[in-house]
């Protein structure tokens, strides 16, 4: 269709405009930009980048009660990544519901799929950034200890620097896999932070077996240890529960939902 | 290029859109008219992939919305511009939208500037806007990927009338370059000196779609005779129904065969003197509007036919 009138907007030039999908790297770009550039995200990954900056000074100011070695000084921030961050990542993929933005979004890509595909890796690329700050961090740390004369130790073994950014990013798509599948940033809050911990509390007693294959605090832990061995299977079944199927469900929910 | 094809829609039990078809053309301005809850932002929804329709499709140049590869290239829309994130100052808002359209970064200040919203507007947040300004950078999130069809819900909501007459040129301007414009409103003056064509809505189903100038065409005639009385029974001998004013004129329906010039020729040979003999003033939209939604909301679907037919 020429349009004469086209022609003379230029438009008619531009091969089959619109035909071509959105290159996905575009979509991750923008989703990556809207997770980092409201006010209301500016403050709260400053205030996760100040905390996981101070983490390492628990162990740099009692050095009595931890060890002077870089694993040491790698969990207290994995602690503040592994609780904060996933708020972040959560709003990402509830605020555009509660704010109505998703009207936006989904015209812009109606391929939903696409759009939430984007924002668990634009989520997960977050945690990785989060673990490369809490590295930065504790090594700053562990050099003021070593400059006071400690002997501190350095090295960082593979496996547990592994270990370490593999809990940051499983905690991050759990928490974005309740809000995919709860769409509500209150909810999706609460029960993220709520519901692994009463699972904990109630894992004892008759629930103490399948505690183990569910409970985080426990099969995590194991994560950020580095202590596969043996712990493999109760992980593995964890993240199935904890985050994939809450992420499938939430992913067929947002596919179907009604955008108003 | 934007065409509905027995649009169908049912929320549970009640159907909210029901056998909508409609297509809007290049080159001219479709007005979406109809009250509240009549099934216009649903309809707009369908058409852009937001709802399934239960039965029914909808295209944008033959295609349906979820194929188009990179919609913002192919129709601009604009649904609601509340639902924008209010911590995203107006230009970051646009950027977004210009990256994922795949235009060149500079769009967004040409944009900001055609929307009225360049210089300190463009760098506060969303939230601080005005509905009016929100419109304003709705229509440039429409207009940033140079889109050829705009979908418009109620973009004249919240604009003072500066900004109705701008954006009236605007989409003036857009339809003039080939572009096809569907937009909705339910502000009457508005949709009168901006659409050509019109698509009335009312209970879920289309009671009237066409011309503007057709739908509100003039159906009668005034008549004024220096003696009422004798022109009222020489229409009565002629067997025209008529209808006197109150300021005395005499209203001629058009329909029964009667014409200008052949009362001026009976009341001539009748010795009847007239003083005005004229077209009645066009029927305004807003009659029109409350002639045919009224009917639709009384239901029965016999009302909705006979108002189709009084419109044909």
């Amino acid at each position: 269709m020429k349009h004469p009138a086209l022609n003379a907007l230029g438009l008619a030039n531009q091969a089959a405009p619109g035909h071509a999908p959105i290159p996905f790297r575009r979509l991750l770009r923008v989703e990556w930009r809207k997770g980092v550039d409201t006010r209301a995200a500016r403050w709260c990954l400053g205030v996760i980048a100040l905390l996981t900056c101070a983490a390492p000074m628990l162990p740099l100011f009692l050095p009595r009660q931890f060890e002077q070695s870089m694993l040491s000084y790698l969990f207290p921030t994995a602690v503040v990544l592994a609780l904060l961050l996933p708020l972040v990542s959560i709003l990402t993929l509830t605020s555009e519901w509660s704010q109505r933005s998703v009207l936006v979004t989904f015209t812009q890509e109606p391929r939903r799929a696409r759009v939430v595909g984007a924002k668990l890796l634009s989520g997960a690329g977050l945690a990785l950034v989060g673990s490369a700050v809490a590295l930065a961090a504790s090594s700053g740390a562990l050099a003021i200890s070593a400059a006071l004369g400690r002997s501190v130790v350095w090295h960082l073994e593979w496996k547990y620097a592994v270990g370490f950014v593999a809990f940051v990013v499983i905690n991050s798509l759990m928490g974005m896999a309740f809000g995919a599948l709860l769409l509500n940033t209150p909810a999706a809050v609460v029960l993220f932070l709520v519901l692994p911990t009463i699972w904990t509390l109630i894992s004892y007693g008759a629930l103490e077996d399948i505690g183990r294959w569910l409970d985080t605090a426990q099969t995590f832990r194991h994560v950020l240890e580095a202590d596969w061995d043996g712990h493999t299977g109760p992980i593995m079944v964890s993240v199935a529960v904890w985050v994939a199927a809450p992420l499938a469900f939430g992913i067929v929910r947002t596919l179907r939902r009604e955008v108003a | 290029m934007i065409t509905t094809h027995e649009l169908c829609k049912s929320y549970g039990r009640s159907p909210v859109v029901h056998d909508v078809s409609f297509d809007c053309q290049p080159g001219t301005i479709t007005g979406f008219l109809g009250p509240n809850g009549a099934g216009k932002s649903t309809t707009l929804r369908m058409i852009t992939g937001l709802t399934r329709p239960d039965t029914g499709t909808a295209t944008i140049g033959g295609r349906r919305y979820a194929d188009l590869g990179t919609p913002a290239r192919v129709v601009g829309t604009l649904l609601d511009a509340s639902a924008m994130h209010p911590g995203r100052t107006g230009r970051a808002t646009l950027k977004i939208a210009a990256d994922l359209a795949g235009v060149d970064p500079a769009e967004v200040g040409r944009v900001l500037d055609q929307v009225g919203l360049a210089g300190k507007a463009a760098d506060r947040r969303v939230g601080a806007y005005s509905l009016g300004m929100r419109q304003r950078l709705g229509i440039g999130q429409a207009l940033i990927g140079q889109p050829r069809a705009l979908i418009l819900d109620e973009p004249a909501n919240g604009l003072d009338p500066d900004g109705i007459a701008w954006m009236r040129t605007l989409l003036r301007d857009f339809a003039d370059r080939g572009g096809t414009v569907l937009l909705s409103s339910h502000l009457l003056g508005e949709v009168q000196a901006t659409v050509d064509r019109l698509i009335v809505i009312a209970a879920g189903r289309v009671v009237a779609h066409g011309a503007l100038d057709d739908l509100l065409v003039s159906s009668g005639l005034v008549v004024r005779a220096t003696d009422t009385h004798a022109l009222r029974q020489l229409l009565n001998r002629a067997g025209i129904a008529h209808h006197q004013q109150d300021d005395g004129a005499v209203t001629v329906e058009k329909c029964g065969g009667a014409d200008a010039e052949g009362i001026a020729r009976m009341a001539g040979v009748a010795g009847v003197l007239l003083i005005e003999l004229r077209d009645s003033d066009r029927t305004g939209l807003e009659q029109l509007f409350f002639s045919l939604t009224n009917n639709a909301a009384n239901d029965t679907s016999a009302a909705v036919h006979q108002t189709m037919e009084v419109i044909r």
